[in-house]
């Protein structure tokens, strides 16, 4: 499953790296967006598969920040 | 027939009728996971207190001609929820489907009929397959009769959908028009057209709870209100509801007995992050400042960037509205400035005061949120405040710039009383860009730019980033610690008890 960027905004923190485990709701990326750091939640219980972004990069909204199997 | 006769064969046709479509059906229905209409009808009422109407009520359809059709598919009434008056129909997915007939929408508008009269709720337990076909354009004309009533009673007196079944097609608009729509979890469906003939249209594919289950509903398009786990929990979530509301827009909401305490919240002293980039949770704000245990979430899993949802504040009722900093930093968008706008209608219709907890940085930029008409949709929040005539309490947490600001019911849009927390930042927009226009010709001069622009973004941030301003010109009547907001809360609501109206009434429109 695809955790996306709800809105637009800057990648603040990473806090997972691929192959972790995650359960569902556990934060596993921090943004910054409309002037607030906000916690992004692993939508399912899985592993982590691949990380499409880096900190510091811009995504957009809907922007796939990673893959959680 | 002697008189014993006459009373026999009466008892007899009733329990006839009662027996819904007759144990197989039933067997069925329940092999389903599902209830029949009476057990419904049931566990919505208080105990021993529904009084059916139109037991005998028939179809006259010719093709039809001999079908013995129970009830001719839905049950209607009257009882007691919680000691006061409110009526019922519960379609008969036994008998025939459900599906609705002339006769079977006469007996519904008759209890709309009836509610609106009387000043008292109507719920519909909606689960029927659709119009029955042979009745052709006098059930179409039953679902126009039944729109027509749900539309003018609409704000009058409180309407519930509770969706227990299928609900297609055109059927979706009558709880489309009502005031709240709850769906139970992997029964519940609504679409307009379903996946086979959009299949053959559009060629996508989808299943039928992927395309109008609950989870859809509740969480993507925002139809539905709530989303039960099962037909119980939705029976009592609308008994719920129904406790924060009076019977009709001509009362007041029932005030439950309160017992005057200790209103000091330390907690709320401490609740907001040193750094306005920091989020936190605003239903631990609505927590504290509610009665214990009152605060009833609605649409919580939509548009969760803004809270919204019925509370009470020393036995009072109120409609919440809240940012919600967690997430989307409780900025403002389409979707959150319909669910909002909404509520907003429903509380001003049945005379629930309404509470706004501000912690909101702007609408959200985008491009899609501009072509999605977010001018259209905000506008929504600005009118629905400003024509709102119950008593408008509004308190700036932290957060409140520019238009969004006033969308959130500023003292300009009719706020009675407008509190802030020493936390308040009440401001045409944020430091940073306002420092960027202001100061444009002195920092591009500087030597140190950077230096310059820091220096400029601290002093306005120290000066306007505040709730001072705002106080000094009167847009807000009180700066108060905290942990006192209860006890100004409680004070405001008090003041504002005898708040007139003008006699203008309005509907609750589908927003």
């Amino acid at each position: 499953m695809d955790v996306k960027a709800r809105v637009p905004g800057t990648i603040k923190a990473l806090k997972v790296s691929a192959g972790d485990a995650v359960k569902s709701r556990d934060v596993v990326c921090v943004m910054e967006a409309m002037k607030m750091e906000q916690p992004v939640p692993s939508p399912v219980d899985g592993a982590v598969k691949e990380i499409k972004v880096a900190v510091g990069d811009k995504v957009k909204a809907g922007a796939v920040i990673m893959v959680i199997e | 027939m002697n008189t014993s006769e006459k009373l026999a064969a009466m008892l007899e046709k009733t329990a006839h009728i009662q027996q819904c479509g007759g144990p197989k059906a039933i067997e069925k229905q329940h092999s389903l996971g599902k209830q029949t209409a009476r057990e419904r009808i049931q566990k919505l009422l208080d105990e021993g207190t529904f009084v059916e109407l139109d037991t005998f009520v028939a179809h006259r359809c010719e093709s039809l001609q001999g079908k013995d059709i129970p009830g001719d598919g839905v049950v209607t009434g009257y009882g007691k929820i919680n000691g006061r008056t409110a009526f019922v129909f519960a379609q008969d997915f036994t008998v025939q489907g459900g599906a609705l007939g002339e006769m079977h929408a006469k007996k519904i508008c008759k209890v709309l009929d009836m509610a609106a009269q009387a000043g008292a709720p109507v719920i519909g337990l909606n689960d029927s397959g659709g119009a029955r076909i042979q009745e052709a354009v006098d059930a179409l004309a039953g679902y126009g009769q039944i729109f027509y009533r749900n539309s003018i009673y609409s704000g009058k007196v409180p309407q519930i959908s509770v969706i227990m079944g299928p609900c297609a097609g055109g059927a979706v608009y009558s709880p489309a028009l009502t005031d709240f729509i709850l769906m139970v979890e992997k029964e519940s469906q609504m679409f307009i057209t379903g996946p086979a003939v959009i299949k053959a249209t559009t060629g996508e594919e989808i299943t039928v709870d992927e395309l109008g289950g609950t989870y859809t509903h509740t969480a993507t398009s925002g139809v539905a209100h709530l989303a039960a786990a099962n037909e119980d929990e939705a029976l009592q979530a609308v008994r719920n509801i129904l406790s924060y509301l009076p019977s009709s827009a001509r009362e007041k909401p029932p005030v439950l007995p309160y017992e005057a305490g200790a209103e000091e919240r330390p907690e709320l002293d401490a609740l907001i992050p040193d750094s306005n980039r920091q989020p936190y949770d605003i239903h631990d704000v609505i927590e504290q400042i509610s009665d214990p245990g009152a605060f009833f979430e609605i649409q919580p899993a939509y548009a969760d960037n803004i809270v919204v949802g019925f509370s009470r504040v020393a036995g009072r009722s109120v409609g919440i509205i809240a940012n919600q900093p967690y997430s989307m930093g409780g900025c403002l968008d389409v979707n959150a400035s319909d669910k909002a706008s909404r509520f907003i209608q429903c509380c001003d219709a049945f005379n629930v005061p309404l509470l706004n907890l501000v912690d909101v940085p702007g609408f959200l930029p985008g491009v899609d949120q501009e072509f999605t008409g977010i001018i259209r949709h905000g506008a929504k929040l600005l009118y629905v405040y400003s024509v709102a005539q119950v008593p408008k309490v509004t308190i700036v947490l932290r957060k409140a710039y520019g238009g969004s600001y006033l969308a959130m019911c500023s003292k300009d849009l009719g706020a009675d009383v407008v509190l802030a927390w020493p936390t308040a930042e009440i401001a045409v927009m944020g430091a940073d860009g306002a420092v960027n226009v202001i100061y444009r010709k002195e920092i591009a001069a500087a030597e140190d730019k950077e230096a310059a622009r820091a220096e400029k973004v601290k002093e306005y941030s120290d000066r306007y980033e505040t709730p001072y301003i705002a106080a000094e010109r009167g847009f807000v009547d009180m700066l108060i610690r905290p942990a006192d907001t209860r006890r100004y809360l409680i004070e405001s609501l008090i003041m504002l008890e005898n708040k007139p109206r003008q006699d203008q009434v309005r509907g609750n429109m589908p927003l």
